[in-house]
């Protein structure tokens, strides 16, 4: 290279010293036709000079740059063991195992681990994390039932034993990406790939691979021919070298100029790097179909792709297939044409067989077997709804530059032990309500969402029933009525205003009419289609009446709901119209989240986060997402809400959760249900966790499913799974429990007929008792009188 | 003389009231029909008197303050060797770990204030005190809370006059 750079450059000298001669006037003379003739030439050679040497340059660059990128790596959260930690020895075996630890009775390795009933023995890994590297350890856990108790740090060598207050384990890699192509890659090395896969793609694409420089001739020869007597171009004769180049950096137009590109390149390809690189980077480049918005490129992401395996795993019937895709990755799709992909692969067979690249026996047996494609597009990773979320928040929250920087190490805050417990959970409770309700087969959808109710942390999310899926993410996406789930914003307005309203203030569930600015009428229904008069705020809430809540909203005012409903963490502006008090807008799984967080931090607004920190390739720390709060209500206020969705729960919608989680759990939510039954909604939380769950149709169709019927069901279980922690009570003193008359609006005595016994601020607090229902006149006038 | 044996029988009969006659006197004038049934915000029976904390198991040792467990406890030194060291991010990296650990203890949430504040990032300290402050508030303010919430409230404080 360095020789013709040393020509092109001689020629501009040589030029330049001649340049001078044509000025002297010498034009029109046989001498000055040859100098203007040298000098065109001369022109031409630089150009051609200068063009070859922009494709050289171009050419390395990215092929370099390709060939070593390295994808951005995304870690789940890592597992950290302290004594005291609520974790069983056989979800620790079973986190190594996920982790890929091997079972070895002397644990000599790191990687390695044995278990002997409540002791677990293993040996971890280094990990560099962004607080600093944690070094591999042989370890010894012991349980003391469902708890860790000691961990031990055994020594190697001249370590010397010790008992660890913390452990960290290496995180679990859940997937990996282009960030800067929005891509997934399953990268494979050449020495991975089994050599019939290999033997196949040259037999059929380039028999010719290892003796050419890049271009067959022949085959150009070929295609030429074959595109003369068609009148157009239909053949290219593409050795692999220049389909590399083609996909590289080159469009598909079809014309002579591109092809012209296309040879030279590929010459200057196989000039600079050796068959066996070209052929790695190729077996990772090419196209072999598209996913969605997404291209699938490299045969180790297709065969996961199409047959859900690795390459080291394909039979030679999807070999064959996979490899006569190649010509045509939309026209073979065998998800969309299988007889065509069918017809494809057996040609690819028939060559096989014809090169004597296989035998007679296994042609037939690979002839007659099935396509065998996974049924459905399986993703590159095990959570492709939360790989979703974290590539989303990455490109919204990182410039292209810092995306870019190749070989990023993603830390999230994924849990996989919860979102395993999540999914199989919501399978089989969908599965139950289909058969319960007579619905046909995966009608059903649902999304979930699951945080750490204090820290804002996305541990778990659920973009749909098949969770191996990648496509429609309904917990980011499906933007849904929420009904009922926004009336917490409603009884939050109220109780804010402690002088004014506690849970036994009344108001009226009879019919309502307003007219919204629209002059549209609005009168909305209670559920059972009944009013139910004058009820306290706590009774409208655990009931889930519409007419008291819609009363109780224009009461206070739809834009200081509005505003209520802002502060709980929703961003976008909702209409004005009073149907939104009754959940009327639509929201997304994530947005109902953020709104619930506010509730379940204690009035505190923590963006829900789902990446902990990014590290660039060599450790140094990118960035990071740190915890932030700000106070959006005070916790009294929020306190008191919080004993109504208790309420909710034990007396009221949520009740039925109770069929499942064990009675002395304490935790709180809201059912909501839209019109027509068409979305059926549980958001509720515990100390621990805020999960928030949505079921319905894609189709918007109707479903028999109320919040209570459906998604509550499924929360439910997936509370119980994860075995949830009860909610702890408010102990402050400016929250009293009193038995309170709610005719009389004053306090009363706990055995007093229709006493309730409510939480209330103590400016809300009644000074005047009630002796059941009649105002006791002797003591009020005792109380009076030492007053 | 009148005036004073009057008070003291009212004053014995309305502490027995307290407890005896609202509690034990039946419905009177009402007609019990006619009352709604209202959801009781009542604990249920075997509920112990402040929620179940006795059913909690390993994480109720950690809700106290007085009982910040030894993780936390070495998350904590870390962090201050790092805040020592002016290595901000490592440190907070340290006190948000100790966080995820036991939300609920105040300790974590005063030492980010406190980093905040050094930091002159006077919002994120005031809003971390203020964290602190609801979770001492939610806990009844026991006396172990004590010196934390002296300090929390400083923090605030310096926060907002830094702010002012």
């Amino acid at each position: 290279m360095a020789g013709k750079k040393k020509g092109v450059a001689g020629k501009g000298k040589r030029g330049k010293k001649r340049s001078p001669t044509p000025k002297k006037g010498t034009f029109g003379g046989g001498k000055g036709r040859l100098r203007a003739m040298l000098s065109a030439m001369f022109a031409v050679f630089l150009l051609l000079g200068v063009g070859l040497l922009f494709l050289d340059w171009k050419l390395q660059a990215r092929f370099d740059g390709k060939r070593w990128s390295l994808p951005a790596k995304i870690y789940a959260r890592p597992l950290e063991l302290y004594s005291g930690l609520s974790l069983t020895a056989d979800a620790l075996e079973a986190e190594l195992v996920r982790m890929r630890y091997r079972h070895d009775p002397a644990v000599k390795e790191p990687g390695s681990y044995h278990r002997r009933g409540n002791r677990v023995h293993f040996f971890t890994h280094d990990f560099q994390f962004l607080d600093g590297l944690e070094r591999q350890r042989k370890v010894l856990v012991t349980f003391s039932g469902d708890q860790v108790k000691v961990i031990r740090h055994l020594p190697v060598g001249n370590e010397r034993a010790e008992t660890l207050d913390l452990l960290r384990l290496e995180p679990m890699l859940i997937g990996g990406f282009y960030p800067s192509h929005n891509e997934d890659r399953a990268l494979i090395q050449l020495k991975d790939v089994p050599p019939l896969l290999i033997e196949t793609l040259l037999t059929v694409e380039d028999r010719d691979y290892f003796e050419h420089s890049g271009i067959a001739w022949s085959g150009i020869a070929r295609a030429m021919l074959v595109n003369l007597r068609a009148g157009k171009i239909k053949q290219g004769g593409s050795t692999l070298t220049q389909q590399l180049v083609k996909n590289f950096y080159l469009t598909d137009k079809r014309s002579y100029w591109r092809k012209a590109i296309e040879v030279v390149m590929a010459m200057l390809l196989e000039l600079h790097y050796d068959k066996a690189e070209i052929l790695e980077a190729y077996l990772n480049e090419i196209y072999l179909g598209q996913n969605g918005a997404k291209g699938v490129h490299g045969l180790g992401l297709a065969s996961s792709y199409y047959f859900g395996r690795s390459p080291q795993q394909l039979k030679l019937n999807q070999i064959a297939l996979l490899v006569g895709i190649i010509k045509g990755p939309s026209l073979y799709d065998p998800r969309r044409h299988p007889k065509r992909a069918t017809k494809r692969r057996n040609q690819v067979l028939s060559i096989l067989r014809e090169q004597g690249v296989i035998t007679e026996v296994d042609y037939n047996r690979a002839f007659q077997a099935p396509l065998s494609i996974a049924r459905k597009p399986r993703s590159n990773s095990p959570y492709p709804a939360y790989m979703d979320l974290v590539k989303r928040q990455l490109r919204r929250d990182y410039n292209d530059k810092d995306i870019s920087t190749e070989g990023l190490r993603i830390f999230t805050s994924l849990d996989p032990v919860l979102q395993g417990a999540a999914e199989k959970a919501m399978q089989k409770r969908l599965k139950q309500l289909e058969r319960a309700y007579q619905l046909p087969t995966k009608s059903l959808q649902s999304a979930v969402v699951i945080t750490s109710a204090d820290g804002g942390e996305v541990l778990g999310l659920i973009g749909g029933r098949d969770v191996r899926l990648p496509g429609f993410n309904r917990a980011l996406d499906a933007e849904r009525p929420i009904g009922s789930l926004l009336k917490p914003a409603i009884y939050l307005t109220a109780l804010e205003d402690y002088t004014r309203y506690h849970w036994g203030s009344l108001i009226e569930d009879a019919p309502i009419e307003i007219t919204a600015e629209d002059d549209k009428l609005w009168a909305p229904q209670n559920y059972d289609r009944i009013s139910h008069g004058q009820v306290t705020l706590l009774e409208a809430l655990v009931r889930s009446y519409n007419q008291a809540a819609a009363r109780l909203g224009m009461e206070l005012g739809l834009p200081q709901v509005l505003k209520t409903v802002k502060r709980m963490g929703i961003t976008r502006d909702l209409p004005a119209y009073p149907a939104v008090l009754l959940g009327g807008t639509g929201m997304t799984p994530v947005e109902v989240t953020s709104f619930y967080q506010t509730i379940a931090t204690g009035g505190f607004n923590t963006p829900l986060r789902a990446i902990r920190e990014v590290l660039a390739a060599d450790g140094k720390p990118l960035s990071r997402y740190p915890f932030t709060v700000g106070q959006r209500f005070e916790p009294q206020a929020i306190a008191l809400l919080t004993e109504g969705l208790k309420a909710v729960m034990r007396e009221g919608t949520g009740k039925g959760a109770y069929t499942v989680l064990p009675d002395h759990l304490e935790v709180a939510g809201k059912t909501g249900t839209t019109n027509g039954l068409r979305d059926s909604w549980f958001a509720g939380y515990s100390e621990d966790y805020l999960t928030v769950v949505w079921v319905g149709r894609d189709d918007n169709g109707k479903t028999p499913l109320t919040g209570s019927s459906g998604a509550l069901r499924v929360w439910a279980d997936i509370m119980h799974k994860m075995g949830a922690h009860s909610l702890e009570p408010y102990q402050g003193e400016d929250i009293q429990q009193v038995w309170f008359d709610p005719v009389s609006q004053l306090r009363t005595g706990r055995r007093c007929e229709g006493a309730m016994h409510l939480p209330m601020h103590h400016t809300s607090i009644p000074d005047q008792w009630t002796s059941c229902g009649q105002s006791d006149k002797l003591i009020n006038r005792i109380k009076g009188f030492f007053r | 003389m009148y005036r004073f044996l009057t008070v003291m029988a009212v004053f014995l009969l309305t502490s027995c009231a307290q407890h005896s006659l609202y509690v034990e006197m039946d419905p009177v004038g009402r007609d019990a029909e006619q009352r709604p049934s209202h959801p009781r915000l009542s604990p249920p029976a075997h509920a112990p008197a402040h929620g179940y904390r006795e059913k909690r198991g390993i994480k109720q040792g950690h809700r106290g303050e007085a009982s910040l467990s030894a993780a936390q406890v070495a998350l904590l030194n870390q962090a201050e060797q790092h805040m020592a060291k002016h290595k901000v991010s490592l440190a907070m990296s340290k006190l948000e770990r100790a966080i995820r650990i036991n939300p609920h203890a105040v300790k974590p949430y005063r030492v980010l204030a406190a980093l905040h504040l050094k930091q002159g990032n006077r919002r994120a300290a005031a809003e971390f005190a203020r964290k602190g402050l609801a979770i001492i508030a939610k806990k009844g303010s026991p006396r172990s809370f004590n010196r934390e919430q002296v300090r929390l409230e400083s923090i605030l404080a310096q926060a907002r006059s830094r702010r002012a």
